[in-house]
């Protein structure tokens, strides 16, 4: 017994040799390697950032962009203030363009389709011989018309390449595609002023503004800077007098959540609403100068259309009409934007036409609305020449098929037959750079670079040239379109390729810059002295002047007739609307994207359908039943989410979600795709797709789903409440009765150097999210996925909180929505920092409310004790699948399990703002350092800056009346200072 | 009489006293080359090179290879066309410049092992301290009489702080750690 070991003796010498493998493991440092350059770039200093300035290519509008680079990657994504587009704000999408740059799901390389209709991958040179033997044989054959090409809305150098290049093989057939579509509006104004294009709107011009459905705070032609006219406009409104803003539509978006006054139309009535307010116009005679020699054809017009004969359809009662014209006419100049998507039915052109009307008897036209812009997307094809060609593949007229980032098979109607007529096409290329539903039925995937890696040019309307230079070498096996064209030219025969005699598809750009662009510029300087001022401002803009335009009688043109909508007759109008995060599905794979609420319903990770609560009751469904609709075109299944902000008589559902193909990790599987329900017919008058044109009946499927939402309250909480208008004094209010004079425990803090600090004008904000994604992007803010954030552990460091004050139910309502970006508040007495037993949070010389990940051990009590909820703990080492941890910005730590983490202003913006100014033997200016939420701000809501620099514009923005501090009655003194919303109380039938 | 007891638990001729003679000889061997390795870390580098030489017998200055110290957060190593800039021409004879000719003509960077290693949570900057007029050689010893780097100090906070106190710098954990 002796001899043997014990039990608690083997213990011991475990314990021992298990504290010397510790020891050994502590005293060696890890063995690093040290790799140098091979021979040292010139643009590039380690731990340096360098910029590159590019266009975003996320969708149509082409704001500016600088992209950020660390040792040649690109970390991080801004915008370009030189660019009139954008004007150095985002969006959600352009933020979270890093993620389809290193989205884990891209194409790696070059695919074909082997024997076994299998995609395979292969190398460039099998992928180009295929296409090579392919073209040359249609081209030898005389085939080259059967050539066909549909694709993103392409302009400039890549415009004019794709275009020879088809041309050179004998194919005339390139259609520029893009979901969103603005038909009705070039139709409408062909009519009007006899100019079929997009006119240019001013909306920081106008002083009333009234949208007919256009969502322009989310995907409407420039959502980035009409947001920031929106802004500039509300920022110059009277206090005394502040709704300024009428949404009219059968749901309320985010833009509608904005309004003052929302208008719960009839689904088709748009039409008769605009049409009725023209009536009462010209019955008070509130008729600009310019519309007087048109007043009797147009009083003849609308003599059907008074609003007391429209309230039946419109559900709006004529004083309320009235008041609206009033308003309209009396704040000019005003300003009528006509319908998007979500108002895209057989009546668009008209309601169009009617705002336009609207737009001329107020004066507006040449002020707030002005034509000869000539925007990029009047160049798109219509859905109805989408039609003929899909007829054409289904014929079997078509031999060659393009898709160059486009996924008709996915945004176009399943009833229009488009993926059918694919199976008949006996090439189809597609240049995608991630797996779609047209890849899937693909034969050749030959995907292109991301945008931030390649050349090019985007040119969204006259005089603003968007210049694209790679910010960074590709990252994967990937071939740009424009170069792959070149390199094929040059082997189909020598023909062709003495046409395309270019090294590089950079040449071919810089040269069409050099010999296209550079006369239009009309400049005195030479090129060579022109070209590094483009590269480094991404561009080169100027404003256009607008043409004149003047109205014509459009009345024989135009029969106003209510909409007419398919289905069953007690069913409900089905609303398709595109939303900001995933705009028509392209950004559904996007992690950030799924994470971050929807700024409306607040949904992460899911589709659903929306239903009024009354709808809702009346058919037995509650949140998350799975109910199963029906339209004249197909079917689906979807989670129901009961939302208040619906006419009663609709039902409405997000684009994007239901991704098909498989292998897209964070898309598949969720939600289901609208435009399964949609009717395949074009509208007659414009050709464009009816995104309204179904009625479904819903019936309940049994099922259930967990509809995982966040940060929604319909209760507001304290100071929120008091939304008010300046006739009130705000100051007063805040030193009522409630007011105690602070006691503090501790002695005060001081502040020697700076004291960061944040204004936030509620006003201002929009509730769009860029705040948010731009925080994912800087900080590494791990993305936790829908189960873990139903368990309330999502991590983001910023969150618009949303307070809704339901109204009554009205012709007219205030929508009583609120955005509040919520983030750490920095106090100066912060509730966190006496809690921490091992000294990780603590209060900073700068007024910083610190947190030292290294130095934290997990307890959560700080995250218990912050009244505001911003404080995350890591519940798990969350992981960055590759490639998406090179997006992850080296100047932040990356924080594993157990650690506590928050909003620190940005430490590591604040410590290169200041190593940048002493660099420079300077004091830190105010507009030097700035965070990276209030950079992205395309409202520019949130101001940074030091509280001790009395000549600050944040020390301005902390004693304006407005301001207030959240949970002021805790005494935690927040750096943080809020500006109240305006908004009046009065109805809006006095003012 | 207390020696007699404290001996006797080191008794290695019963099994309790082996256990405790091998826990106490553990303990104090590790430490003892804890505290050895965390002075003295000087791993083989893939090229013998000498900055003595360099510095001392050809009075190169650090900052015409570590080029990045006055300007970014890191120092940078020299890259291989940096070497090969003198070597062309210089040395071309000796057997380690011998070494870095092959890596230049394979086109090969120099896979250096890293003495000087910071914890991932700490953000270093070498342009503050050049700027703050810390010379290279209080962080990195006499590297101008190193035939091979040593890691002269342990690079542990304390040691930070002590300087920074001594000189009145920031002692913020916020200037290092985010």
């Amino acid at each position: 017994m002796d001899d043997m070991i014990k039990r608690r003796d083997f213990l011991k010498i475990a314990g021992a040799s298990g504290s010397a493998v510790v020891m050994e493991g502590c005293s060696r440092a890890p063995v690093e390697k040290l790799i140098p350059y091979l021979v040292a770039p010139d643009d590039i200093v380690p731990g340096m950032p360098a910029h590159y300035a590019t266009v975003c290519r996320e969708c149509p509008a082409g704001c500016g962009l600088l992209a950020k680079t660390r040792e040649g990657r690109v970390i991080k994504v801004e915008g370009n203030p030189h660019n009139p587009v954008g004007g150095g704000g985002l969006c959600v999408r352009g933020q979270a363009s890093l993620q389809s740059l290193y989205n884990p799901d891209r194409f790696r390389g070059p695919y074909a389709r082997d024997g076994r209709g299998e995609l395979r991958p292969v190398t460039w040179d099998q992928a180009e011989t295929t296409l090579t033997s392919a073209l040359r044989r249609l081209k030898r054959e005389g085939r080259g018309s059967r050539i066909a090409w549909i694709g993103s809305l392409l302009t400039g150098s890549l415009e004019r390449l794709t275009r020879e290049w088809l041309q050179a093989l004998g194919s005339e057939r390139r259609l520029f595609y893009e979901t969103f579509q603005y038909e009705s509006l070039r139709r409408a104004a062909e009519l009007a002023f006899g100019r079929a294009e997009i006119p240019a709107y001013h909306l920081e011009e106008a002083n009333f503004l009234v949208s007919f459905g256009a969502d322009f705070l989310e995907t409407w032609l420039s959502n980035v800077e009409l947001a920031r006219a929106f802004s500039h406009m509300r920022k110059k409104r009277p206090h005394r007098e502040p709704d300024n803003f009428v949404h009219i539509s059968p749901r309320l978006s985010l833009t509608g959540s904005n309004a003052d006054w929302w208008i719960p139309i009839t689904p088709g009535a748009e039409v008769f609403l605009a049409l009725s307010m023209a009536h009462a116009m010209i019955e008070q005679g509130w008729i600009a100068a310019g519309a007087k020699p048109h007043l009797r054809w147009i009083k003849e017009l609308i003599t059907p259309f008074s609003p007391a004969s429209m309230q039946e359809a419109t559900g709006v009662s004529p004083s309320t009409v009235r008041e609206l014209a009033r308003r309209f006419y009396h704040a000019s100049p005003s300003l009528a934007l006509g319908g998007g998507v979500s108002a895209g039915g057989d009546q668009a052109v008209s309601t169009e036409l009617a705002v336009m009307l609207l737009n001329v008897l107020a004066g507006n036209v040449g002020k707030t609305v002005s034509f000869g812009a000539q925007q990029a997307l009047d160049n798109l094809a219509s859905y109805r020449d989408v039609l003929a060609l899909t007829e054409d593949m289904k014929q079997q007229k078509i031999d060659l098929l393009f898709l160059h980032h486009c996924n008709p098979v996915f945004t176009l109607p399943a009833s229009s037959g488009f993926s059918e007529a694919l199976e008949k096409v006996p090439l189809v290329v597609s240049f995608s750079s991630a797996p779609d539903e047209a890849t899937a039925r693909a034969h050749l995937v030959l995907p292109d670079h991301h945008f931030l890696e390649s050349w090019g040019d985007y040119t969204p309307r006259a005089g603003i040239l968007g210049f694209q230079q790679p910010a960074m070498p590709p990252i994967l096996d990937t071939r740009a379109t424009g170069e792959l064209l070149l390199r094929l030219a040059r082997n189909i025969d020598s023909e062709i390729a003495s046409q395309f005699d270019w090294p590089s598809y950079g040449n071919w750009v810089q040269s069409y810059w050099n010999s296209v662009v550079y006369p239009q510029l009309m400049r005195q300087e030479p090129w060579e002295e022109i070209w590094p001022a483009i590269l480094k401002s991404g561009g080169h803009f100027s404003s256009s002047e607008p043409s004149a335009v003047s109205l014509r009688d459009f009345s024989r043109d135009i029969h106003f007739v209510r909409e007419r909508l398919e289905g069953a007759d007690d069913g409900l109008a089905l609303v398709v609307y595109p939303s900001v995060h995933f705009f028509d599905g392209r950004n559904a794979n996007n992690p950030w994207l799924q994470e971050i609420p929807d700024p409306v319903t607040k949904i992460v990770w899911g589709g659903w359908l929306e239903l009024h609560p009354e709808t809702a009751q009346k058919l037995g469904l509650e949140e998350g039943d799975v109910v199963e609709l029906h339209s004249p075109y197909g079917r689906l299944k979807v989670a129901a989410h009961l939302y208040s902000g619906l006419h009663r008589g609709v039902v409405a559902m997000p684009l994007g979600q239901g991704r098909g193909p498989a292998g897209l990790r964070y898309a598949s599987g969720r939600g289901d795709n609208p435009s399964r329900l949609l009717s395949p017919k074009p509208d007659p008058t414009s050709g464009s797709m009816l995104w309204r044109s179904v009625r479904v009946t819903l019936s309940k499927s049994g099922q259930k789903q967990e509809m995982v939402r966040l940060q929604v309250q319909t209760q507001p909480v304290t100071p929120v409440s008091d939304l008010i208008g300046l006739d009130h004094n705000p100051m007063s209010e805040k030193r009522g009765a409630e007011h105690r004079a602070p006691v503090d425990f501790y002695p005060p803090h001081s502040h020697p150097e700076h004291r960061w600090a944040m204004a936030i004008d509620l006003d201002s904000c929009v509730g769009c999210n860029a705040c948010v994604a731009a925080c994912y992007a800087e900080n590494n803010v791990p993305v936790v996925g829908k189960e873990r954030c139903a368990e309330g552990r999502e991590m983001s460091w910023i969150r618009i909180e949303k307070y809704e004050q339901p109204s009554q139910a009205h012709d007219i309502v205030r929508p009583g929505v609120s955005s509040l970006p919520m983030l750490c508040q920095q106090c100066d007495q912060a509730p966190c920092e006496p809690v921490c037993p091992v000294y990780a949070t603590y209060h900073n010389p700068e007024g910083l409310n610190a947190q030292v990940y290294n130095r934290c051990v997990g307890t959560r009590y700080c995250g218990n004790n912050c009244p505001y909820k911003v404080r995350r703990f890591n519940w798990a080492s969350y992981s960055f699948p590759e490639p998406l941890h090179l997006q992850l910005n080296p100047d932040v730590t990356v924080r594993t399990a157990g650690v506590m983490e928050k909003c620190t202003f940005c430490i590591q913006r604040i410590q290169q703002g200041k190593n940048i100014a002493r660099r420079e033997g300077r004091a830190v200016r105010d507009g030097d350092i700035t965070t990276a939420c209030a950079q992205s701000c395309p409202a520019e809501a949130i101001v940074f800056g030091d509280l001790t620099d009395p000549k600050s514009k944040v020390a301005a923005l902390a004693k304006d009346l407005r301001g207030y501090r959240v949970l002021d009655l805790l005494n935690t003194r927040p750096a943080v200072t809020y500006l109240k919303k305006i908004v009046s109380n009065r109805p809006f039938s006095e003012t | 009489m207390c020696a007699p007891h404290l001996l006797q638990f080191f008794d290695v001729t019963n099994k309790r006293g082996w256990i405790i003679t091998i826990l106490v000889l553990v303990v104090l061997l590790t430490t003892a080359a804890w505290l050895a390795k965390a002075r003295s870390y000087a791993p083989e580098q893939p090229i013998a090179f000498s900055h003595q030489v360099h510095v001392t017998d050809y009075k190169i200055d650090c900052l015409y290879c570590h080029s990045y110290a006055p300007r970014s957060p890191f120092a940078g190593v020299p890259s291989v066309e940096r070497c090969m800039g003198c070597h062309q021409v210089v040395a071309g004879d000796k057997p380690e410049v011998k070494k870095l000719k092959e890596y230049w003509d394979r086109s090969e960077p120099i896979p250096w092992n890293k003495v000087y290693v910071l914890p991932r949570f700490v953000r270093f900057n070498h342009e503050a301290h050049v700027r703050a007029a810390v010379g290279c050689q209080e962080c990195h010893g006499a590297v101008e009489s190193m035939t091979k780097i040593i890691k002269v100090n342990s690079l542990e906070m304390g040691w930070c702080l002590d300087c920074h106190n001594a000189r009145h710098a920031s002692v913020d954990c916020l200037v290092c750690h985010y």
